[in-house]
């Protein structure tokens, strides 16, 4: 009887009779049992504790020796995690904030499993950055998988979409997943990657496991519970650079206001018009359904839409930012917008570098390096920036526009906290004035990272 | 193909179809043609350009979601860009920011202390260029797909751009299948072939029930469905399609999983109209078939030979004859022919030969190839072994001596 890896699955030939633990199911369509691949631990173990006779050919991970180049000592949040993680058996999710080196205790977790490990992230970003560190520290060829890239090594490094496109062939080829910024991983799809892989050590990295789908309780089966979890006020100071953060209403120029006020005015009279509330979970269903089948429901969104553009990418910002740049004119500062648009317009304004997902790997690298180096001294961004990128020299963030997601807001926050010494950093928040951007920034702030801070409103100009 | 934000659905009751368009309605031939129309006449601008003229064109049309589709189709199928300019966009950023960084900050409203505007920087690299300012301004970002100039475009015509839609609709649907159900019958060989050929190639998973007569119920997912119905094969189901469009009589049942987790089906069968765009095989696979059908057809017997073919299972794979023969007292028959084969197609060959067990499978081997008598001892059928041509009484003797399969 043989166990074989097969399509993200482990499939039994030559069946003899013999007793089987339950994740086998007979598959008709190919007269075999076949079970789940994250099962792989458990069958092994049930075979050998009925001493059932079978041959191992699914298994195809690698023993590796790894040593790290240099090897910082452990800050106590560290230590304490790796434990945890090891008594869980080497399986689970460490909860950390942003710049707190959580990839250290990554790194610290490979040596240990000393197996053939995939690291997984978010972003091609974050996968050229795992890439990067693990090169560093590892002498050890480090292969990539996404991004274009198809090179398969002992140490991988790949992106949630590329390991759920790829884990069905290489499945069997670690022993250890670490998955970045693991709240990604229980989406419908993306926990194919867990379920294919017979991987039985796992490590899950992130800031804040919950997610609004409330799948997260998933993550217990697909990388293990929660080992370890540390929140971002017991880390300031002492791990993470001191911080305040500072909120700038705007008022809007006169044209701005009169064309959100008409746009304000359009959407509403129609929604008023068909009885629609926006607050409500039908409101919104039925104001989408109505603008693609009548012409005044289609008017109604655009106008929906460009109130909405109006009050995040207002004029007035724009003085704003140019006086917080001449405010810090020897500081690293990032800016972040909600679009790409107004990311290229404050580039050709202020001759500010650009990062977007267009920006291509070796720009991207170069702008950041340079950034880090002061060969720049600001850098604006959309999206791409939201999630572990490492700028340790950033110490201003401005928030000129975003989501309503308090992840997003903490995130851009973690961007310039990592400690340094004597490093004081500063978020700016600029609100567009009595629009409906106040809500959205109410709504993001409802973070405990954000009980420091200072409000300045201007009211008219 | 389609995202799936552009797909249109009508439900009805248990049933979900995309809401196709009428290829010979005129209203949507003007509106394909107006949109071709429309790319033809942005050839030189840019993609941005072309874009906000297709918004323009948009307005506050209902059917914004249609016309966004044709030219996606457009788009992906029909146009060629390129980054306009001698100069590197990437190596003239690198300049700019590099002289913005030693004037920091740049701003809009120049002072005493700060006294550098961005126009300052640019005019002094547009004169070590000897280029206008203007010509750096267009070149600093000419490298963002917004900016690309579209250099060719390819008109199709709207009746061919509005079947396309069709498709791409059809196949956008089933993004979101779980499992796909079809029926299949009397199909030609090279249907069958090319079916299963996709099937594999697109790591499918079959189950085949039914017969010859009947015809084949098959269902079609991926290893893990048999844990949790997942949309992970919907994609490869949507590349799949055209190869099902090209059979001749066949249904097709989709179990469709819906964002608010309801599940409909989506039904599609041979009458509909639509049109494939994946190249038909051709009718044989090689001349040896084609030889041997057209002397087979000059043979005075009873036996008549049709190309309507067997699905024969062996599971992980299938195995389907080149020719069936039915006798009017009711006995059937089937041969295979294996002609030029490298190695490893022989040993594969042979490998389902062996399983397939079928005593009514007549198997004509060229001797031309590296292999016995003896590699076919455990072949369950009659083996036959020729030269440069089959002989059709060769077959009708093999045929004769067959043993009704025990039903």
């Amino acid at each position: 009887m043989r166990l074989v890896f097969e399509e993200g699955t482990l499939v039994l030939r030559d069946y003899q009779d013999a007793p089987l633990p339950s994740p086998f199911v007979w598959d008709t369509r190919v007269d075999q049992y076949r079970a789940q691949a994250h099962f792989y631990r458990a069958i092994t173990d049930f075979f050998g504790s009925h001493s059932v006779p079978f041959k191992d050919v699914a298994r195809r991970d690698q023993s590796i020796q790894l040593t790290l180049s240099t090897s910082p000592p452990l800050h106590p949040h560290q230590e304490e995690s790796l434990q945890a993680w090891t008594q869980h058996g080497m399986r689970g999710v460490v909860v950390l904030p942003t710049g707190a080196g959580k990839s250290l205790v990554a790194l610290h977790a490979m040596q240990q499993a000393g197996r053939s490990a995939l690291v997984i992230a978010p972003t091609i970003d974050l996968m050229n950055q795992w890439y990067e560190l693990l090169t560093q520290q590892f002498a050890q060829p480090v292969g990539l998988l996404g991004g274009g890239y198809h090179e398969l090594a002992d140490l991988t490094v790949s992106t949630y979409d590329s390991a759920y496109m790829h884990m069905e062939r290489y499945g069997n080829r670690f022993g250890l997943l670490v998955y970045d910024e693991v709240h990604h991983l229980p989406g419908p799809m993306y926990s194919h990657s867990a379920e294919m892989s017979i991987a039985p050590y796992r490590l899950g990295l992130t800031a804040t496991v919950e997610r609004a789908d409330g799948r997260h309780v998933l993550l217990d089966s697909l990388v293990g519970p929660i080992a370890y979890e540390k929140g971002i006020r017991a880390l300031s100071g002492a791990y993470l650079a001191a911080y305040h953060t500072e909120r700038r209403r705007v008022a809007m120029v006169a044209e701005e206001r009169t064309a959100y006020e008409a746009a304000q005015q359009t959407y509403r009279t129609f929604l008023d018009e068909k009885n629609i509330r926006l607050g409500t979970a039908n409101g919104w269903r039925r104001f989408v359904q109505l603008s693609s089948t009548s012409s005044a429901g289609r008017r109604a969104m655009l106008a929906y839409r460009q109130h909405r553009h109006i009050a995040l990418g207002t004029a007035s910002k724009l003085r704003v930012l140019e006086e917080i740049l001449k405010a810090h004119p020897r500081d690293r500062v990032l800016v972040f917008t909600n679009d790409n648009e107004t990311v290229y317009q404050i580039s050709r304004t202020f001759l500010i570098p650009a990062i977007t997902h267009r920006t291509r790997t070796k720009e991207r690298k170069a702008l950041l390096e340079g950034f880090n180096q002061g060969a720049f001294l600001a850098l604006v961004t959309s999206k791409v920036l939201n999630e572990g990128v490492n700028i340790p020299e950033a110490n201003v963030a401005v928030v000129l526009s975003g989501s309503g997601t308090i992840r997003e807001h903490v995130q851009r926050l973690g961007r310039i906290l990592r400690k340094r010494q004597g490093k004081r950093a500063v978020l700016y928040e600029v609100v567009s004035a009595d629009t409906v951007e106040d809500r959205i920034s109410e709504r993001r702030r409802r973070h405990e990272a954000y009980e420091t801070g200072t409000d300045h409103s201007e009211t008219t100009r | 193909m389609l995202t799936s934000d552009l797909l249109l659905t009508r439900s009805r009751g248990p049933y979900i179809e995309p809401k196709y368009v009428d290829a010979e309605d005129g209203k949507y031939i003007e509106l394909a043609e107006r949109l071709i129309d429309l790319f033809t006449r942005y050839e030189g601008r840019t993609r941005g350009q072309l874009k906000a003229a297709l918004d323009n064109h948009e307005g506050d049309r209902t059917d914004y979601r249609v016309q966004r589709g044709l030219n996606k189709l457009l788009f992906d199928d029909h146009c060629e860009f390129h980054v306009e300019g001698p100069l590197s966009p990437e190596d003239l950023r690198a300049e700019v920011f590099a002289a913005a960084r030693e004037n920091h900050p740049v701003v809009r409203e120049p002072g005493a202390l700060y006294p550098t505007t961005a126009e300052h920087v640019l005019d002094h690299i547009a004169l070590q260029h000897g280029v206008a300012r203007e010509t750096i301004e267009r070149t600093l970002y000419a490298d963002l797909p917004e900016n690309h100039l579209l250099s060719t475009f390819t008109a199709p015509d709207a009746n061919q751009l509005l079947n396309r839609y069709n498709v791409a609709l059809a196949q956008a649907m089933l993004y979101r299948c779980e499992v796909l159900h079809l029926s299949v019958f009397r199909n030609l060989p090279h249907r069958y072939k090319q079916l299963f050929k996709f099937i594999k190639f697109y790591r499918l998973i079959h189950a085949i029930e039914g017969d010859v007569h009947g015809g084949y119920e098959i269902a079609l997912d991926g290893p893990v469905s048999l844990f949790r119905l997942s949309q992970k094969y919907g994609l490869q189901m949507a590349v799949f399609l055209p190869a099902l469009l090209l059979c001749t009589r066949w249904s097709m049942r989709a179990e469709i999983l819906r964002k608010d987790g309801r599940r409909q089906q989506f039904i599609l069968d041979d009458t509909s109209m639509l049109v494939s765009h994946y190249r038909d095989q051709t009718l044989y696979d090689s001349a040896l078939e084609e030889r041997f059908a057209e002397r087979f057809a000059k043979e005075k017997t009873p036996w008549q030979m049709e190309r309507e073919s067997e699905i024969i299972n062996l599971k992980e794979t299938v195995m389907i004859p080149d020719f069936t023969f039915h006798h009017p007292d009711g006995r059937v028959g089937l041969l295979e022919i294996v002609g030029y084969w490298r190695p490893e197609y022989l040993r594969r060959k042979l490998e389902k030969l062996r399983r397939a067990q079928r005593s009514d499978l007549i198997v004509a081997v060229s001797s031309n190839l590296n292999v016995s008598r003896e590699d076919f001892h455990d072949v369950a059928g009659p083996v036959l072994f020729f030269k440069e041509r089959i002989q059709p009484r060769d077959v009708l003797d093999c045929l004769d001596r067959i043993q009704p399969l025990p039903s």
